[in-house]
């Protein structure tokens, strides 16, 4: 039997110390841990990192650094993925349990119970926005791993099965390891600064609450458990002088180009905007208003993958009937799955039909939601008529598949 | 990646092997079920040839069985074929390539409708384009309705693969069968019927009143593998088998319908306890809220998780803080994953706060959607405070 793999990762410009006692860990469970140190930290002091880590880089940091997500995740081996970040501790029952968590074959997550410390390392919010439920745990594949990339925001969670992990937190550090001024900016920073493509849905009131409990109102407070806050207090205490980067290890620095190709909300070049389109059925007939599939043959010109579904950059292929006439409906359909650079795919495009009998000219293009078409086009002609219905026999009804000997399947098969 | 082959079948062994020979070489495992009434000799026959042969008690709707099919499959793939069906030489050639990815979860399989002699097909609609749903990656997001018509349901990523599978129903049966399947078919319960198909199953088994396009031809490298399959279900002897194999004991209808997402649930299913997971009893008027809640089966049936059916969810009503319900219902929530008899887990139900202020009792109960409630509500006090100005 095959062991089922963990890697841990951490993208980071924490303190080494503190990053070192918080990964220790899981040393022993994780077959590898990857670091990815912020490039604002100093490329000379990476001796505790180089110390953790089975894997170390250093990449070039932009707001929002939710961007990086898909990027950092590229970089893990395992079966599964854990997330952590430099400010946080996970208890003690997680990591023991962690080997039992990868056995499961049911879920693709787990969501683990995040608890903000604060006002101090023996307390903890136990309330809305803080008591949230994080997939920090994921199954590494490709076909079901997926980052909504926007600020505040982790792996998608939609339609995959998941477990919850109620008992087993993680602490949040932040307000104990930064004051209030420095959360202010940094909540002015991340969401007042923020474009408009990677906002969060929804309301930002949470965001300010988050970052700055103090602003709460009489906010429910928990005890933290005395096992958990031994393992809290490991972390905190973790001070001391950055290790020089020890000689001869190349620490490589990866540039913003390559952690964009990642990210779901990365503005496209324009040789994104290449592909080919045939049509490959040749019946193109079609009954007034009817609503059928004909098949569409896309290959992709450009140099940028495609998601496929709706996932972002949302391509998809849309139609438009060329005569001023027709008022039919016009629908966009979804590429079935991801189209990489280069590949061809099928995609199985719906049409819906004029009313008016005829012949109908159609252009079918690719359409980047929200931003631009390909300008790819091909175009057909579609035939709407009438189809003769010719009235059917009675028979006698005999629900498929009974037939009782094989004689009698011979019978019902014989030509 | 390992592949798994499987077919649920009711017909003579030997076409069904003259299918499924050309697949020995990659498949890991090739699975049957066998329709138990095909009687002794055909079922050593087929077990002479498979890696695996479950005779099965049949009764329709096919669609019954794929859950169940599918679950005897060791394979990380699994292809299903029909008892008609062949697939072509370039689909038996792309099929190691296609498991091999890791950034797919399902493959459409263009199916070609054999007409009106083995070396046609029917390239128009509707027989063409007929995509089926049919090699799957054996994963939790694998299910089936088990709606007449129906195959794995849809779940992204996928892919459509442009090399075919034959389908010879409409070689292999004459008109008057054909018809007797197109009746059979309307005869069944609505709920059983697939959602759109169904307006053009007169056309599609009567190709010879509906085609109005001469066929297109069948590639001359598929031809042979057609004509094996029509050969065998001419030929009088049984080749010997190869092996001794001896099919395994009889899955009942009682089994395979544990598996089968339209059965009717007993009531001894609808039994579950709830507890709250979040501690705090307040929310924010108006504001959209997960309110965890520990959802325990304490029934005998597995509950699928996610929007499968039978379809069991969460869902809440306000109350005032004398009890009385306030008019309307609240969001619901699925599943967060299937959830076995037994076993617990957390459901983070979305809750939105009423828009006034004041005391209020929050009650949250399952539902299986369209059938009935629980009946055990879990009540907690809630505290609605008014938003900040």
């Amino acid at each position: 039997m095959t062991r089922v793999r963990l890697s841990v990762c951490c993208a980071t410009n924490d303190p080494g110390p503190r990053l070192r006692a918080l990964l220790g860990p899981l040393r022993e469970i994780a077959d590898q841990i990857v670091v990815a140190v912020d490039s604002r930290v100093d490329a000379g002091r990476l001796g505790h990192y180089a110390a953790i880590a089975d894997r170390l880089v250093r990449f070039e940091y932009a707001d929002p650094m939710e961007s990086a997500s898909a990027w950092l995740a590229s970089l893990c081996e395992g079966d599964w993925i854990l997330r952590l970040d430099g400010d946080e501790v996970l208890s003690p029952a997680l990591v023991e349990g962690l080997p039992r968590l990868l056995g499961r074959d049911d879920v693709h997550q787990f969501h683990v119970r995040c608890r903000w410390l604060f006002p101090d390392a023996g307390h903890y919010l136990d309330e809305p926005p803080w008591n949230y439920l994080s997939p920090r745990l994921v199954r590494n594949d490709p076909a079901t791993l997926r980052f909504e990339g926007r600020l505040h925001s982790g792996v998608i969670t939609d339609g995959v099965p998941a477990a919850v992990l109620l008992d087993t937190p993680y602490y949040h550090l932040d307000s104990l390891l930064r004051d209030e001024a420095t959360r202010r900016a940094k909540l002015k920073r991340r969401y007042h600064g923020a474009e408009e493509r990677w906002k969060p849905y929804g309301s930002d009131g949470d965001s300010t609450l988050y970052y700055l409990p103090e602003s709460a109102r009489e906010p429910r407070l928990a005890d933290v458990p005395a096992g958990d806050r031994e393992a809290i207090a490991r972390v905190l205490d973790a001070r001391g002088p950055e290790a020089p980067t020890p000689p001869g290890l190349d620490v490589p620095l990866i540039r913003r180009c390559e952690i964009e190709r990642h990210w779901s909300h990365r503005k496209l070049r324009r040789s994104a905007y290449s592909a080919s389109l045939e049509l490959l059925d040749r019946d193109l007939t079609f009954r007034p208003g009817q609503h059928r599939p004909v098949r569409l043959r896309v290959t992709n010109r450009g140099d940028e993958p495609w998601p496929g579904g709706s996932l972002s950059p949302w391509v998809r292929i849309a139609y438009r009937w060329l005569d001023e006439t027709s008022a039919a409906e016009e629908f966009r359909t979804d590429l079935p799955g991801p189209v990489a650079p280069g590949r061809t795919v099928v995609a199985p495009l719906l049409i819906a039909a004029p009313a008016e009998p005829g012949t109908h000219p159609i252009e079918i293009d690719l359409v980047h939601e929200h931003v631009r078409w390909f300008q790819c086009s091909t175009r057909a002609l579609i035939q709407v008529a009438e189809r003769s219905r010719p009235p059917l026999p009675r028979v006698e009804a005999r629900p498929p598949g009974r037939w009782r000997s094989l004689r009698d399947w011979r019978q019902h098969r014989a030509r | 990646m390992s592949l798994s082959v499987c077919c649920l079948t009711g017909a003579p062994a030997r076409p069904v092997i003259a299918a499924l020979s050309p697949l020995r070489g990659i498949a890991s495992e090739i699975v049957l079920a066998v329709d138990a009434r095909v009687g002794r000799r055909t079922l050593v026959e087929y077990a002479a040839f498979a890696d695996r042969v479950v005779p099965v008690e049949y009764e329709p709707p096919f669609e019954r069985y794929l859950a169940c099919l599918h679950g005897l499959c060791r394979g990380d793939w699994v292809l299903r074929l029909d008892a008609d069906e062949v697939p072509s030489r370039s689909l038996i050639a792309a099929l190691p390539g296609l498991v091999a990815r890791r950034d797919v979860l399902q493959y459409y399989l263009p199916t070609r409708w054999v007409f009106p002699r083995a070396d046609r097909w029917l390239d128009e609609w509707p027989w063409s384009p007929d995509h089926h749903n049919r090699l799957v990656r054996r994963d939790p997001l694998l299910w089936f309705s088990g709606r007449l018509h129906s195959e794995a349901a849809a779940v992204f990523p996928s892919e459509y693969v442009e090399a075919p599978l034959y389908h010879l129903d409409t070689v292999l049966s004459d008109r008057r069968a054909r018809l007797a399947k197109v009746a059979a078919y309307q005869s069944l319960p609505p709920s059983l019927r697939a959602s759109a198909a169904d307006g053009s199953t007169e056309e599609i088994y009567l190709p010879e009143d509906f085609a109005t396009l001469p066929p297109a031809e069948v590639p001359a490298e598929d031809r042979d593998l057609i004509d094996a399959v029509l050969r065998a279900t001419r030929a009088r002897a049984a080749p010997r088998p190869t092996r001794r194999a001896v099919p395994e004991r009889t899955v009942r209808r009682a089994d395979v319908d544990r598996t089968w997402a339209q059965r009717p649930l007993p009531p001894a299913a609808y039994v579950a306890d709830l507890a709250p997971a979040d501690a705090h009893r307040r929310l924010v008027a108006g504001e959209h809220r997960p309110f965890r809640v520990q959802v325990t089966n304490r029934g005998a049936e597995l509950w699928p998780g996610g929007e499968r059916e039978p379809l069991i969810r969460i869902a809440y009503r306000w109350c005032d803080a004398a009890g009385a319900a306030l008019p309307g219902e609240g969001f619901r929530t699925a599943l967060p994953a299937a959830l076995g008899p037994g076993a617990t887990c957390v459901v983070s139900a979305i809750v939105a706060a009423p828009a006034t202020a004041g005391d209020y009792l929050l009650e949250l109960d399952l539902v299986h959607e369209l059938v009935r409630w629980f009946g055990s509500p879990l009540r907690l006090p809630m505290r609605v405070e008014a938003a900040l100005g």
